[in-house]
């Protein structure tokens, strides 16, 4: 055979050979993902018109709003990180499976490139397959809205899109690394989705546990401390199947796909109006997370790179599934349902801990399993994953005790007065304990307790917890905020409730409080507690009779009457009968003046109506708008009781006799006719303080068993706000009903506020409101 | 040419191939031989860079240089490994899997490639899938010949010929070796094709390269030698002479020696009255077959099914 003889055939270079050959290969791969990025706006619409009964018609889609871009119409477009995480999940899979493959892999070891070629043409191709596609989809969803439904796509439109379309990529994009990196470092679908799904939420679990762990074993830690069952319910809220993207994130540490959550279920809202115009809620660039992003997506593909490189697949057609990584990723995923079931079979420390040690080993052990029924492994394997095991266990143990033991003193410190420069001191705590400086849906706060940064963008606590509050730097200030301070040290680590009615703290008000001392040589130290005593919460409201905040109130109370923004509400002391007395301005400013004066005058037990004091007369609410109907709530948004339009209560004034100044006013201007009793009472019952909130006073007035609280309801209520959190322990059946023949006296008994002597106890007041619905209000008995 | 210079591979912990040295020059037939699991196939992945070796060294020449095989692209457009399993991709036929590797292979001829299915009787448009095994090795060949590679590495590709289609493959590689100058490393358990294609024989037996050695003086070293004797022999003198074990049955004694034919009849002569000495030349696979039995790559079975 002469060799000359024979045509070789045309090619170039092995290199750009192997890249068309991929390219004609796998030619379908980014109309594949296009078509998925595309279906994103189509799933949750589908769902939005097939609850509606509609059919998928031109018109059906019309009315409901219908359009491409994806926008948060609320829970079912958590759909979306979903799509892209899966995107990214599948087209790793499709370029890389054949490392899965000992055949596969010998084939494209021996063609004519280098693994470094054959790595970086797969990996930008699966990247360029993510990247244009979700681009493209993006960019036609948006024509064809501006086309289509002739939107009034404006500037802020289009920045919400691009920023959507970002978010979505990088998702995408860091699924897909991820993906790549673990099938590079194992050999078989299971070893190797183990550690996918360690990967892609291991930095969540990791930190998450490290927040359960402080929330729960370090008192006053800066996360807040734990609260029993709620607070665990919470925290570990995002890894219960099908809600992970559901919940908020608080702390922007977690990674995929909660990275750009906010961005892409939050601020990215996108309304479509009426009369056509789209408009949202302005938000920042996340340039930081994009630059975190690009970091973390730049190292995992690093990390793909080199185990692509070091790849011994090819030796054993086993990958030697890096078993250090799979514990690495699961141990961690271990700590929460452990703490989890902890709470769930007992709140006893020691089975917490007991649980928190064994589940990891367990876990390993089954990853060891794992292992066993696929590639054999050698006893130093065996070895190594004990070891790592029970390194990993110690290490979780430590921790605990180490926290638990108050962390070499942190737990326990109390700052010497003389290193203080400033305290600051904050109270988010249940509706019914409001001090007197309760604060509106404004926003803005006022006083030493604060609204709760529900502003339909999420919840956040730096605007809620280190805003507007005086700082105390008088060192008498300082000392009172100390004293407080060690009572609650004293008072230790109270529990709020649990999952059984049987543990509820009677004496325990649900509460954040947060002390934040400024030090002489500028560090902070930050204490937050999530419970107090009632007599501790008693101490801490002196903190109203310090000069910063007396000063700080006065100022306010003067801003009042120059804003003249006010109407008055007054009712009974069941919040009956409310009516809005017509005043002229100067009557206005008079009434102020008056409060003011009485309240000024007044010590923190007679404002509060503690025990040795006077009970209220009746009511006095200052709204801070008037002219939208009367409605009297019990909390934020129950003008649906009263039929009304609720204008905000921005301060409620229990008017006792020590209010003379106020009580002259009424008086003089024939308003004391409003402080007489004109409720109807209709139901009766009581209940040990608890962290119930009116959104179940409703419903249980309703005959609700259970209820499920709905976000904003109870803005003050820190844990009002969280999504569906389902306050599951709440039974009618629990409840000492009081017979109607004994409503007199029991109301001849309870208190206005919270706080009286102990033993306390809330007393529910079911009465019949303006427009005949039923209204629930609170009073307290001290025995 | 390649060179395989202390190298030692291990799996897991075990080893595989301990010190392996291993010269083979170019436009020669090198066959592998060894018990199943004795380490051909991974010494073949890791002459042509697809394994790394723990320690050592295997360098070829490619490019106009001398490289290490590992993951080198150059030596990779050089050398065409045909698999144990070759695999295939899904659906393809060898029309479509000759656009894959042609693209990869500078000399790479459809040209030959045709030629050589005419040959085999191979359809090029047929789905190589659907083909029997037999068909598949012919046509994973016929893609390895019309790459015309430098390098060309066989795995057991005699494995599920028939025995004409073998007697063409053999014919294709000494027309191909002459024609292009090549190296192949044949790893097969077909001692009968080895010897007759084959230039150089290596041995690997127990992780350890046994020799490595011109075939035609391996089977000019090693024969059969039969001898009686009249009355008493030294046995143990006889044993002396002889490669392995021998055999005794009523008086005449076989065994293999590496020793020259007249030496050993006057040896012989020296235990005993000799009455009978025959020597025969030995096969590749008898050769074979004894090295691999004296290093205890095999046990005995003599006396195995007897009845105690």
């Amino acid at each position: 055979m002469s060799q000359a003889s024979l045509k070789t055939s045309k090619r170039s270079g092995a290199g750009a050979h192997s890249l068309v050959w991929l390219l004609r290969r796998y030619f379908w791969l980014p109309f594949g993902t296009f078509l998925l990025f595309s279906a994103i706006s189509w799933i949750p619409r589908i769902s939005e018109i097939r609850d509606a009964g509609n059919e998928l018609t031109p018109d059906a889609l019309h009315a409901r709003q219908f359009f491409l871009l994806p926008r948060n119409t609320g829970t079912d477009s958590r759909t979306v990180p979903w799509i892209a995480v899966l995107g990214g999940i599948i087209c790793a899979f499709i370029l890389f499976r054949f490392l899965w493959s000992k055949r596969e892999s010998m084939i494209y070891a021996l063609l004519g490139v280098s693994r470094t070629t054959l790595f970086i043409q797969r990996f930008f191709f699966g990247l360029v397959s993510l990247i244009v596609p979700a681009v493209l989809s993006f960019c036609i969803s948006c024509r064809y809205q501006i086309t289509h439904f002739g939107v009034d796509w404006n500037g802020y439109a289009w920045k919400q899109t691009i920023l959507f379309t970002v978010c979505f990529c990088v998702v995408a994009l860091l699924a897909y690394a991820v993906t790549v990196l673990v099938i590079s470092l194992t050999g078989s679908p299971l070893p190797g989705g183990l550690a996918l799904i360690g990967l892609l939420t291991w930095p969540s679990f990791l930190l998450m546990d490290a927040k359960i762990l402080l929330k729960r074993f370090l008192f006053g830690s800066p996360l807040g401390q734990w609260r029993e069952s709620y607070g665990l319910w919470y925290d570990t809220y995002k890894p219960i199947p099908g809600r992970y993207l559901g919940a908020e994130q608080r702390f922007g540490f977690l990674f995929l796909p909660d990275l750009f959550e906010e961005e892409m279920h939050n601020r990215s809202f996108v309304y479509l109006a009426e009369d056509g115009r789209l408009f949202g809620e302005p938000c920042a660039w996340p340039t930081a997370r994009l630059i975190y992003a690009a970091v973390v997506l730049l190292l995992v593909a690093a990390g793909a790179y080199l185990a692509f490189r070091m790849r011994r697949a090819e030796d054993s057609g086993k990958a030697h599934a890096p078993l250090p990584l799979l514990i690495a990723a699961f141990l961690p995923a271990a700590v929460l349902p452990a703490a989890y079931l902890s709470t769930l079979i007992s709140s006893d420390v020691l089975t917490v801990i007991l649980l928190l040690v064994l589940t990891p080993v367990v876990l390993t052990l089954l990853c060891m399993l794992a292992r066993l029924s696929f590639p054999t492994p050698t006893r130093p394997e065996g070895r190594r994953t004990l070891i790592a095991a029970g390194a990993s266990a110690a290490a979780v143990v430590l921790v605990v005790l180490f926290c638990a033991g108050g962390l070499f003193g942190y737990s326990s410190r109390v700052p010497d007065a003389d290193n203080v420069a400033s305290v600051r001191m904050t109270y988010v705590g249940f509706w019914q304990n409001w001090p007197n400086t309760a604060v509106g849906a404004t926003n803005q706060p006022h006083g030493w307790t604060e609204t709760v940064g529900y502003d339909g963008a999420g919840y956040d606590p730096n605007q809620v917890l280190f805003g507007g509050q005086p700082p105390l730097t008088s060192p008498g200030d300082i000392a009172a905020a100390l004293d407080i301070h060690r009572a609650i040290l004293a008072d230790g680590h109270v529990k709020v409730g649990s999952l059984h009615r049987d543990d509820y703290g009677q004496n325990v008000l649900p509460a954040d409080f947060m002390i934040i001392y400024t030090l002489k040589n500028g560090r902070e130290v930050v204490r937050w507690y999530n419970a107090l005593t009632c007599d501790t919460m008693e101490k801490a409201l002196a903190i109203e009779e310090t000069d910063a905040f007396r000063s700080h109130f006065a100022e306010r109370r003067q801003g009042w009457v120059t804003d003249d923004m006010t109407c008055f509400v007054l009712s009974d002391i069941l919040y009956a009968g409310a009516v809005a007395p017509e005043l002229t301005a100067e009557e206005k400013r008079s009434l102020l003046d008056a409060l003011t004066a009485d309240m000024n005058s007044l010590t923190v037990a007679g404002r509060y109506c503690m025990d040795g004091n006077p009970d209220a007369l009746g009511i006095i609410r200052l709204c801070d708008t008037a002219g939208e109907g009367i409605a009297v709530p019990v909390g934020e948004g129950i003008a649906v009781y009263t039929g009304g339009t609720a204008s905000y209560p921005v301060e409620t004034f229990y008017v006792t006799e020590a209010y003379t100044r106020t009580l002259a006013f009424m008086e003089a201007h024939g308003l004391m006719s409003a402080f007489e009793p004109s409720y109807r009472i209709s139901a009766m019952w009581v209940n040990p303080i608890s962290c119930l909130t009116d959104e179940e006073l409703r419903s249980e007035a309703d005959g609700e068993k259970q209820v499920n609280l709905t976000a904003g309801s109870v803005p003050n209520f820190i844990q009002g706000i969280r999504d569906d959190f389902i306050f599951d322990w709440f039974n009618a059946d629990g409840l000492d009903r009081v017979d109607p023949a004994d409503y007199e006296t029991m109301m001849s008994h309870s208190r206005t506020t919270a706080f009286l002597t102990q033993p306390r106890r809330m007393l529910y007041v079911v009465c019949t409101g303006d427009d005949g619905s039923p209204m629930v209000t609170t009073r307290f008995l001290p025995d | 040419m390649i060179q395989v210079k202390s190298m030692s591979k291990s799996f897991d912990g075990t080893p595989v191939l301990e010190d392996v040295t291993l010269t083979m020059e170019d436009g020669h037939i090198y066959g592998l031989v060894g018990i199943n699991g004795a380490g051909k196939t991974t010494l073949l992945n890791l002459i042509s860079g697809i394994m790394r070796p723990e320690s050592g060294t295997v360098t070829a020449e490619a490019g106009g240089q001398t490289v290490n095989v590992f993951d080198c692209s150059a030596l990779k457009r050089e050398l065409y490994y045909v698999t144990d399993d070759p695999y295939v991709l899904p659906q393809a036929s060898i029309a479509q899997m000759s656009r894959l590797v042609g693209g990869f292979y500078p000399r790479f001829s459809r040209e030959l490639l045709e030629k050589l299915c005419g040959i085999l009787g191979l359809d090029m448009k047929k789905r190589i899938g659907s083909f029997s095994k037999g068909m598949k090795r012919k046509a994973s060949l016929a893609l390895g010949f019309a790459a015309r590679p430098r390098y060309l590495l066989l795995d057991e590709s005699f494995d599920g010929l028939d025995a004409g289609v073998r007697l063409t493959v053999c014919d294709l590689l000494l027309e191909f070796i002459a024609d292009t100058g090549s190296t192949v490393i044949l790893a097969s358990h077909d001692l009968g094709d080895l010897g007759r294609i084959c230039d150089t024989v290596a041995l690997i037996s127990g992780r350890r390269l046994v020799f490595s050695r011109d075939t035609e003086e391996l089977k000019a070293q090693y024969r059969r030698v039969r001898a009686a004797f009249d009355g008493a022999f030294d046995r143990a003198a006889v044993q002396g002479i002889a490669s392995g074990d021998m055999t005794e049955t009523a008086g005449t004694v076989t065994f293999v020696t590496d020793r020259a034919p007249d030496d050993v009849r006057a040896s012989l002569e020296a235990c005993g009255r000799l009455v009978l000495f025959e020597d025969y030349g030995m096969t590749l696979e008898e050769i074979i077959g004894f090295e691999i039995k004296k290093e205890g790559g095999v046990g005995d079975v003599a006396g195995i099914f007897e009845d105690k």
